[in-house]
């Protein structure tokens, strides 16, 4: 066996670091999406409710939220930052079960706010209003297991007063400039979209658009 | 903390359009006597005291708020006091829901942007005492002035262009981290035969 030259040497090392730094980056999203539930519901424990000393074990957040029943407003929000290191909190908590997708949703699809969790489009209904709720994520990160969503699936959405459940009525893949699919509506509907195909280098050259409507919603 | 005083002064008017009464006999901010209650949710009610006004028979103490920023369960405000200087900003939980009357529409206090501020009146047999002799003097009708608190329309949002793009560069790092391991990996066993 001859030793490697140089250029080998150089271009496995450099082949690694990349690898490297891909898994790190994967690593952190997760960490901030489990920071950005923590900060949401550390800012709504109405959540946690019935559930003393915070018994998070309905969501996978590792470390549990202390018991702030006894807590000024003030000191929950300053914990609720804490958690957040910057940057604005989450609007609202979606999950789909099914998926195992629980990711906090902040307010606009910008990259800092993709990479941390998913988003509200700017121009659609607020978390807590009548119309229609546009969410987007990545399709290579928090939204990727949208690619398994079904008709009839359970969406749930936890905004600071209500816990909000869709059900999934359709899904289609339109072209980036199909924004229709985000007009506003006069019922409660949420749309989720995501780039597609899933798997693709680059920028994808479609949208995966999932619409649910609201079926139940419950005041926290 | 302010919020209860908060809530129900804002309950009672935060509003442009509010006809006051100026009255010769009226009260000032420096001869009423805040109580107790008032004190104890804004101890500095006195220092935001802009002046005392007078409406269907009852005496408000007038202060200006303005909303500092908006936080998802909370509104950050700040108080002018009577020197005209703002107070520092303070952090309120307005309940859900709960709106100001502005121009004769109804705004939630969570849509109120930063900047945005409003008037608010304090009710005098609520918050605040009178001086006797002037109490004895019925408030009469006298000529009316209209306060007008700055028109707030909430940033309307841009409709969205486009769908939004959802794809980081991340993965473009694991493509040619990959593609370098096996060049790398191509060029050493090239050379072994």
């Amino acid at each position: 066996m001859r030793k490697p030259t140089l250029l080998e040497t150089i271009t496995f090392g450099l082949g690694l670091t990349l690898l490297a730094a891909f898994f790190q980056l994967r690593a952190g999203q997760e960490d901030q999406r489990q920071a950005g539930v923590q900060a949401f519901l550390a800012a709504n424990p109405a959540h946690l409710a019935g559930k003393p000393g915070g018994d998070a074990s309905f969501l996978s957040v590792p470390v549990g939220i202390p018991d702030q029943s006894l807590w000024s407003h003030q000191r929950i929000e300053e914990y609720s930052k804490s958690l957040l290191a910057g940057g604005e909190a989450p609007l609202a908590v979606l999950s789909i079960d099914r998926l195992a997708i629980e990711v906090p949703v902040y307010n606009g699809a910008d990259e800092h706010n993709l990479n941390r969790g998913v988003a509200r489009v700017r121009g659609t209904a607020k978390v807590e209003d009548v119309g229609n709720l546009g969410i987007a994520g990545h399709r290579d990160g928090f939204f990727r297991p949208l690619k398994d969503i079904g008709h009839g699936d359970l969406i749930e959405l936890k905004t600071p007063h209500s816990v909000i459940r869709y059900r999934v009525v359709s899904i289609e893949v339109v072209d980036p400039d199909d924004v229709g699919v985000l007009a506003p509506t006069d019922t409660r509907t949420l749309t989720l979209v995501t780039c597609f195909p899933f798997y693709f280098v680059g920028d994808a050259p479609q949208r995966y658009v999932v619409k649910a409507v609201a079926q139940q919603i419950l005041a926290t | 903390m302010n919020r209860n005083l908060i809530k129900s002064a804002l309950a009672i008017v935060a509003t442009a359009g509010f006809t006051l009464t100026a009255n010769a006999q009226a009260p000032s901010c420096d001869n009423i006597t805040w109580n107790a209650q008032a004190l104890e949710q804004l101890p500095t009610a006195p220092d935001h005291c802009l002046e005392v006004v007078e409406r269907s028979g009852a005496w408000y103490a007038k202060m200006r708020a303005q909303v500092v920023r908006q936080g998802p369960a909370s509104t950050t405000i700040r108080f002018q006091n009577s020197d005209g200087s703002w107070s520092d900003a303070e952090r309120l939980h307005p309940p859900r829901g709960m709106t100001a009357e502005i121009d004769g529409r109804e705004v939630r206090i969570a849509d109120m942007g930063a900047g945005q501020e409003v008037n608010i009146y304090a009710l005098s047999d609520e918050y605040f005492s009178v001086p006797a002799q002037v109490a004895a003097a019925a408030p009469a009708s006298a000529p009316t002035t209209t306060e007008a608190a700055p028109a707030y329309e909430p940033e309307p949002e841009p409709e969205p262009a486009m769908l939004p793009k959802t794809a980081g560069n991340a993965n473009w790092l694991a493509l040619i981290g990959i593609m370098l391991l096996v060049l790398s990996a191509g060029l050493y066993i090239r050379r072994q035969f």
